[in-house]
């Protein structure tokens, strides 16, 4: 019974240790197109050790099928790259409702996926600076609101709200990761 | 329950049975010489009051205890189909040899090659036989009808209700299950073929399955889809509509899911479908994310699915796939 305590104990550090280093690896930010950044946040969402260890995987895998459809219909050019972002944003209020569903673990673990996808959105808009984006800046306020469970209103600070999804990652995950300190 | 429930239950439980052997009746038949096993058939759906007996009774025991549930169901065959001492056709699967040959619905089978026909069983016994000869009646009229068999795939397709609903399609050794609930989801016909065909690929591929008897399994869903409209739970029957399915720990693994992605595409066209239409299916699945869905459950549901199927259609065989095609697909999209 003891060695298999210890043996999942060694499981979960080195998952953890896993995921660091490779989130610290991935600089996902640096993507302006929707399929790049959409494909650079599946790897960091998927080898972190939160979704490894989850049973509720597949709320994230079909968060990102759908990401997936999005990314397609950009590369077709049947889809523009700034409308999928607003509807991939969209997507972060159903899938943490899906995982609400299923228990407080299933709404950590999309945590870390919305939050990604938020702040995607506010590195976007700020990389672009376009004033359309006053629209898909309140959905992602409301995003943000709805996975750190307050009901305090959007402060229009892109550096603030992605210091707040750096500490949201921070807090599921356990760690402190380059997002965070690019932006507190 | 009125009389006229049960029949209108019945009734659509024919229709989908229908539509769902008629397109599974096509893949048995168009892919016959790559089926590991093969069966002669002739595409009849058949009833008869040995057979209701036989569901009903067999498996609830005291049926007098559910309100005369086996009468009422015979009754309803009565109006439905006329339903007397012999067996009933209720259903001619289009293309069939039965199609063929002229049987239509609600004729009676008296006999075949001279052997009395009693029931499916009875029927099934003597189904081996290229060539059958056919006594039948129809309008009080008796008629003789020689048939030709059709050698087919020996794989099942069953569609079932569930007590709850729940958006699911798996399969348990040669049978492949639907649920209505799903039939009812998809929005065209194309989409029902790649489910089928995607499920089809992964008996093909020999992936892995329910080893439990499919007899057993089918036999559960028969009394689920009996006692559904009266609303009433028999443990085993409610239990594997609501939760058994989840817990069958039937899941394909994302190799053989993907391999069955990239042939049900092709099988689809080779079917005469269209796969364009067809993949539409998993694209709103996602994106709807309906919470009555176990099919992830079932199958990796996934970017990787996503890809390998718009690529796959992108780049439309048009001929039977194998395993090589498919290796080259996956090196040569990256995947």
């Amino acid at each position: 019974m003891k060695l298999a305590n210890i043996l999942v104990f060694l499981f979960l550090i080195s998952c953890a240790t896993q995921k660091v280093q490779e989130t610290q690896q991935e600089n996902c930010y640096q993507y302006t197109s929707f399929p790049e950044f959409h494909r650079c946040s599946e790897k960091v969402v998927k080898s972190s050790y939160s979704y490894r260890l989850s049973f509720e995987r597949d709320i994230i895998d079909q968060y990102f099928a759908f990401g997936e459809v999005l990314a397609l219909q950009v590369e077709k050019k049947t889809k523009d790259n700034i409308e999928v972002f607003e509807i991939w944003g969209d997507e972060l209020d159903k899938a943490v409702k899906q995982a609400e569903l299923r228990g407080q673990e299933a709404a950590e673990i999309t945590i870390i996926t919305a939050a990604i996808a938020v702040t995607a959105y506010i590195i976007y808009k700020e990389s672009r600076r376009i004033k359309e984006f006053k629209k898909l800046e309140n959905s992602a306020s409301s995003a943000v609101n709805k996975v750190a469970g307050t009901t305090t209103s959007y402060t229009p600070n892109s550096g603030v709200a992605a210091c707040r999804v750096g500490l949201l990652i921070n807090r599921v995950q356990g760690t402190r990761n380059n997002l965070m300190n690019n932006w507190c | 329950m009125s009389q006229t429930e049960i029949e209108e239950n019945i009734r659509k439980e024919l229709n989908l049975d229908l539509k769902i052997k008629n397109i599974g009746y096509k893949i048995q038949k168009t892919f016959v010489e790559k089926c590991p096993s093969k069966k002669l058939d002739l595409g009849l759906m058949t009833i008869s009051q040995q057979d209701i007996k036989g569901e009903i009774g067999a498996t609830l025991g005291n049926i007098t205890s559910f309100g005369g549930l086996l009468e009422k169901n015979i009754n309803a065959y009565k109006k439905i189909v006329n339903l007397n001492d012999n067996t009933k056709v209720i259903g001619v699967i289009k293309n069939s040899s039965a199609e063929k040959a002229g049987i239509v619905f609600g004729d009676e089978i008296l006999e075949i090659n001279s052997t009395k026909i009693s029931s499916r069983s009875n029927l099934e016994d003597i189904y081996d036989g290229n060539d059958l000869k056919i006594k039948t009646r129809r309008n009080e009229k008796i008629i003789e009808l020689n048939i030709k068999n059709n050698l087919i795939c020996n794989i099942e397709f069953e569609a079932f209700q569930t007590n709850t609903p729940n958006l699911t399609f798996f399969r348990s050794g040669n049978t492949i299950f639907i649920s209505e609930n799903l039939m009812n989801y998809l929005k065209t016909e194309d989409e029902l073929v790649m489910v089928l065909t995607n499920e089809f690929s992964h008996y093909l591929n020999d992936s892995s399955t329910l080893v439990a008897g499919a007899n057993r399994l089918n036999q559960s869903l028969q009394i689920t889809q009996i006692l559904t409209p009266w609303n009433l739970s028999l443990s085993g029957a409610s239990d594997f509509s609501n939760d058994v399915i989840k817990r069958l720990g039937i899941r394909y693994s994302a190799e053989e899911e993907s391999y069955a992605d990239y042939m049900s595409i092709n099988l689809t066209n080779l079917l005469g479908y269209n796969s364009d239409k067809a993949k539409i299916f998993w694209e709103r699945l996602v994106k709807d994310k309906p919470t009555d869905s176990t099919i992830p459950e079932f199958r990796p549901v996934d970017s990787k699915k996503i890809r390998v199927i718009t690529y796959s259609n992108d780049e439309k065989l048009n001929r039977f796939p194998t395993k090589e095609d498919y290796e080259n697909f996956m090196k040569k999209f990256k995947i």
